[in-house]
């Protein structure tokens, strides 16, 4: 298949078609957040918002990826991820170790329409998933040998002993008996659920539990009597698809079970209740893995590394005429080139002109300016070092207690926290210089969501590959780079009514942080430096909003808790739970941050740390709904 | 090929009237299905009917769908309000009138208006006072249209293969056309991921069909972005076979349509240009053939590898995608191969304002579609 002219344009995986394609694509780094109990016999899930990698992560172990990792294994661009896998034994020098079983759960939701009893419901929801893990599984092994489906009669399947409960299964059998077995439970139960005029098969038998599971044990199949596979691995994806009850009922049967064999499940974060989405709130029943807390967790710039890979393996097989090694070397990376020091230079004279009128009357600040002027360096870091001065002026006019004599402060050694940074937005704010530039901010801007990291790398490199075309300059501007990253960023803004179901209430309420943040964040002090990007809740409140009685006689915070629920699973808040508030005097508290691409589209700086508080009825007023009458008096 | 509409019956503007001035003329029982909606375009079809005075039984049946309270419908209560005003004026004693309400999602948020607007009729009984059903789909979304016209057809058809002669009502579609209303009404809220469509699977959900290779035949209208990378992740299709309306009344629709969507189709789906396929945009018979052989011209090609399936999605006009409920439930339906639709389920619709401008109105087309009775039976 020929490679597209820009690779960042195939954004998720299930888009990228060929297994040569997408390994060759794929970062390494991503298998960091598989946790090294992975492949025990116990049930793993792994959550994130859209577009956060599971699928991805899924695919590697598909049978049809390990076979092409097998057979390119002495080709560079593969070798990296051949040695990792083998760390997993998943994969050795004579060949895949690993059966992978990939299961899509997007179609199943609509049994609970059906006008049958929850018993029928259930063991249709079972069956299914039976009947096409056992056809993945017959098909896996063709992939992995190398056969056709004429072989299917080669392999051997012996019926389990001890807790399955399999009545009229064909086990012990072959796989083509096998097969046929679980294509006509399949398409029975498909024929109910979507043809007119389809009625049930009564010779077929449905399942109450997952049984043939048992039946993918290693030892228990063959191929012309052999062993065939050393290791399976059962994978659920996209379990958010399924009702509430059904996800329910399915994990409840998943944990205890004790399948013989590992099971991953992959979901979204909308699938789970307000309650669930904030890490650290609540109990958890299940090995969770948070993929983009994972990232945020990792010390140092572990997301960033691991997107630079990314992104440099995408930018190496453009189809184009010339040679890109990487992306970052594309993209301008600092302002300090000569044609911005004017600017700067311009911005440095306002400042100081600002700074020494108010020094005409005080001479509390003489030291502070005298220090000032003595130091070097670009004229960007002379610019903010004004500025930072600036600000830290304006703190010390706000502090309650001014000195009573005008006499000049000394110079700190310590930087106050944050005005480095604080300082360097307020300049883009005022001189209209870029901000949003550079790999480690294009990364930061994704906010650990390698799909939305993706979008953005898509436009930056086609725009770096056109000037590259016509020879115009080899590294994309600052302020293109801004133009582009806040075009997108709108884009994005703009279509949460239209793809979001409650579309309408998350934008007004989003837009009411984002008005809300960047009043607190110009603030001519700076308090909460680098700026507000976040909003943050009293344990006490949050639990109010998500109790279900609460909601019954406060029916605004059930809308609210809809809404929490929407900006989180969807990521547009990002929501973290810190107990550390709880020390001394404070609570525990739930902090939501706009993602970053938001900070950009309402004009915000991108550092974290800076949010406010904020009660369950502000957060109501702020979405435009009435307070319920009982609660408006004394408000929580 | 032998299809079943190769022939077909198809009226529209002055011959629409035409048409059923004449055809009312022996008596006809007519029972109208139609949708209960803000389109200012509701009522048009049922009016130009009912205004011939001509005797026979005028039944109502209107479909209300609930898409839950964050709808953006729910900010058009009062277009809602002022159609069902005209229509009861039309209707004025001439007939009876029946409300049916239809849940689009379960408290939960799944969408479930396919499958309870295929459950409206399920026997022959419920049309025994009818001699014609006229299904006006103007104002129904697609989710509920596909699946009750699929449906009443079903219904129809199996009466006629038990041999029964008598009493089988004809089935007519009425579409009023209006490409500035359509324009200026949107989707809203769309679901995360793409579906089958309930009744229209065309086996296109089996897994022991996996490996077939899917054939995606999307017929493609402004600002549905979204909606094609959302179905082409669904079904990672094998080919992309994008229907262009031409001809078409703006002549440069189909090369507009192309420029909007060139870097999504040519550079990220690599979709060959001589994949297009082109059919005319106020045929739905036309569109149907079109779709047809190409179904035709890959199932060939691809018989000795096992066969292709194939997925439809109508992003366009409603008249358009008619084209593909014939294709779909003929091939899918009918004859049970691996012929089915795909779409992106939405919360509701939004539509500016200015759509409900009486000049824009009266831009209208009414079209009318003899889908199955009388006409066929010779």
């Amino acid at each position: 298949m020929k490679e597209p002219r820009n690779p960042f344009s195939m954004r998720s995986t299930e888009t990228i078609e060929s297994n040569l394609t997408f390994l060759k694509l794929f970062g390494p780094g991503a298998l960091d957040a598989l946790p090294e109990d992975s492949f025990l016999n116990k049930v793993t899930i792994f959550r994130s918002g859209p577009g956060g990698g599971k699928t991805s992560l899924f695919r590697i172990f598909r049978p049809e990826s390990l076979s092409t990792i097998y057979s390119h294994r002495s080709i560079q661009e593969y070798k990296e991820l051949f040695n990792v896998l083998k760390n997993f034994d998943v994969i050795s020098n004579e060949g895949p170790k690993l059966l992978g079983i990939y299961l899509r759960l997007s179609d199943y939701a609509s049994f609970y329409d059906l006008n049958i009893s929850d018993q029928e419901k259930e063991r249709f929801l079972f069956s299914l998933i039976d009947s096409r893990l056992v056809l993945k599984m017959l098909r896996g092994i063709l992939v992995l040998k190398n056969l056709g489906s004429q072989d299917l009669n080669r392999i051997y399947i012996e019926k389990p002993v001890g807790q399955a409960n399999l009545p009229n299964s064909p086990l012990p059998c072959t796989g083509e008996v096998l097969y046929n077995w679980a294509s006509k439970l399949e398409e029975n139960i498909c024929g109910v659920l979507n043809r007119f005029d389809h009625n049930l098969d009564s010779s077929v038998h449905f399942y109450n539990e997952l049984g043939h599971i048992y039946a993918l044990k290693p030892e228990n199949v063959t191929l012309d009597g052999k062993p065939v596979i050393e290791k399976t691995l059962v994978m659920l994806d996209d379990l958010h698809e399924l009702r509430k009850t059904q996800r329910s009922i399915l994990l409840k049967r998943l944990v205890p079970a004790r399948y013989p064999v590992p099971i991953w499940v992959a979901e979204r974060l909308e699938a789970l209740e307000l309650a669930d989405l904030i890490p650290g709130i609540t109990g958890r029943e299940y090995d969770a893995v948070y993929l983009e807390q994972h990232w945020e967790s990792s010390k140092g710039k572990t997301f960033e590394n691991f997107v630079k890979t990314v992104s440099n393996k995408r930018a190496q097989i453009a189809n184009i005429d010339f040679e890109i090694s990487s992306f970052n070397q594309h993209l301008e990376e600092s302002l300090d080139a000569p044609d911005w020091a004017p600017k700067f230079k311009n911005a440095t004279t306002i400042i100081k002109n600002r700074i020494q009128q108010k020094a005409l009357t005080t001479s509390v600040y003489d030291e502070w300016i005298q220090n000032q002027e003595k130091k070097i360096g670009t004229p960007k870091e002379i610019a903010e070092d004004w500025r930072a001065l600036e600000i830290r002026i304006a703190r010390k006019e706000k502090d309650a207690q001014k000195t009573l004599f005008d006499i000049p402060l000394p110079v700190e050694d310590d930087e106050e926290s944050g005005i480095k940074a604080v300082s360097e937005f307020f300049i883009h704010e005022e001189f209209k210089i870029p901000y949003l530039y550079g790999f480690s901010r294009i990364a930061k801007l994704a906010t650990s969501n390698v799909e939305q990291f993706l979008e953005m790398a898509s436009e930056l490199f086609e725009e770096i590959i056109s000037k590259l075309i016509l020879k115009k300059m080899d590294v994309l501007s600052a302020t293109r780079q801004e133009e582009i990253v806040l075009d997108i960023a709108r884009r994005r803004w703009n279509e949460i009514p239209k793809v979001i179901n409650n579309g309408r209430d998350v934008a007004r309420f989003l837009s009411s942080i984002g008005k809300f943040s960047r009043e607190q964040t110009l603030l001519p002090n700076a308090p909460y430096s680098p700026g507000v990007t976040g909003i943050g809740l009293r344990e006490k409140h949050y639990l109010k909003i998500i109790d279900v009685e609460e909601q019954k006689s406060r029916p605004e915070y059930k809308r609210l808790a809809e809404v929490l629920e929407s900006c989180v699973s969807h990521n547009y808040l990002k929501a973290t739970y810190d107990a550390k508030q709880g020390q001394k005097d404070s609570e525990p508290v739930t902090i939501l941050y706009f993602n970053r691409l938001l900070c950009a589209h309402f004009g915000l700086p991108l550092g974290r740390g800076g949010w406010r508080y904020k009660t369950p009825d502000e957060l109501c007023e702020w979405l435009g709904l009435q307070l319920t009458i009982r609660e408006k008096k004394g408000r929580t | 090929m032998e299809s079943r509409w190769q022939n077909y019956f198809l009226k529209k503007g002055e011959e629409f009237h035409l048409f059923w001035k004449s055809y009312l003329k022996n008596q006809k029982k007519l029972l109208f299905i139609l949708g209960q909606g803000f389109d200012p375009r509701m009522c048009l079809g049922p009016e130009a009917i009912l205004k011939i005075d001509e005797k026979g039984v005028r039944d109502f049946i209107i479909i209300e769908f609930k898409e839950g309270d964050n709808s953006p419908s729910r900010d058009y209560k009062n277009e809602v309000m002022v159609n069902l005003q005209t229509l009861n004026d039309l209707i004025n004693g001439k007939g009876t009138q029946k409300t049916i309400t239809i849940d689009m999602e379960t408290a939960d948020g799944h969408k479930v208006g396919a499958r309870y607007a295929a459950d409206i009729f399920t026997n022959l009984a419920d049309f025994d006072k009818y001699t014609d059903i006229i299904v006006d789909i103007t104002a129904l979304p697609f989710n509920i249209y596909f699946p009750l016209i699929g449906k009443i057809l079903f219904i129809l058809d199996s009466a006629k293969s038990t041999g029964q002669k008598d009493k089988i009502p004809n089935l007519h579609v009425l579409v009023t056309e209006n490409a500035v209303i359509d324009k200026s009404i949107k989707k809203s809220g769309l679901d995360d991921d793409a579906q089958h469509l309930h009744g229209f699977t065309g086996g296109l959900e089996v897994s022991s069909r996996e490996e077939i290779p899917t054939i995606w035949m999307p017929i493609l209208g402004e600002s549905q972005k979204e909606q094609i990378e959302l179905i082409d992740t669904f079904i990672t299709p094998a080919e992309i076979c994008p229907v262009l309306p031409s001809p078409s009344t703006n002549p440069r629709r189909g090369d507009e349509l192309v420029l909007e969507y060139r870097d999504l189709l040519m550079n990220r789906l690599a979709v060959e240009s001589r994949n297009i396929i082109y059919a005319d945009e106020q045929n739905p018979f036309e569109v149907y053939r079109q779709i047809l052989r190409t179904v035709y011209h890959y199932r060939d090609a691809l018989r000795p590898l096992g066969g292709c399936k194939v997925a439809i999605s109508s992003l366009s006009s409603k008249l358009m995608s008619m084209g593909a409920f014939l294709v779909a439930y003929e091939e899918g339906i009918s004859k049970k191969q691996n012929v089915g639709m795909v779409y992106v389920e939405s919360k509701g619709y939004s539509m500016k304002k200015t759509a409900t401008n009486g000049s824009t109105l009266a831009n209208s087309d009414l079209f009318t579609l003899w889908i199955s009775g009388e006409c066929y039976e010779s």
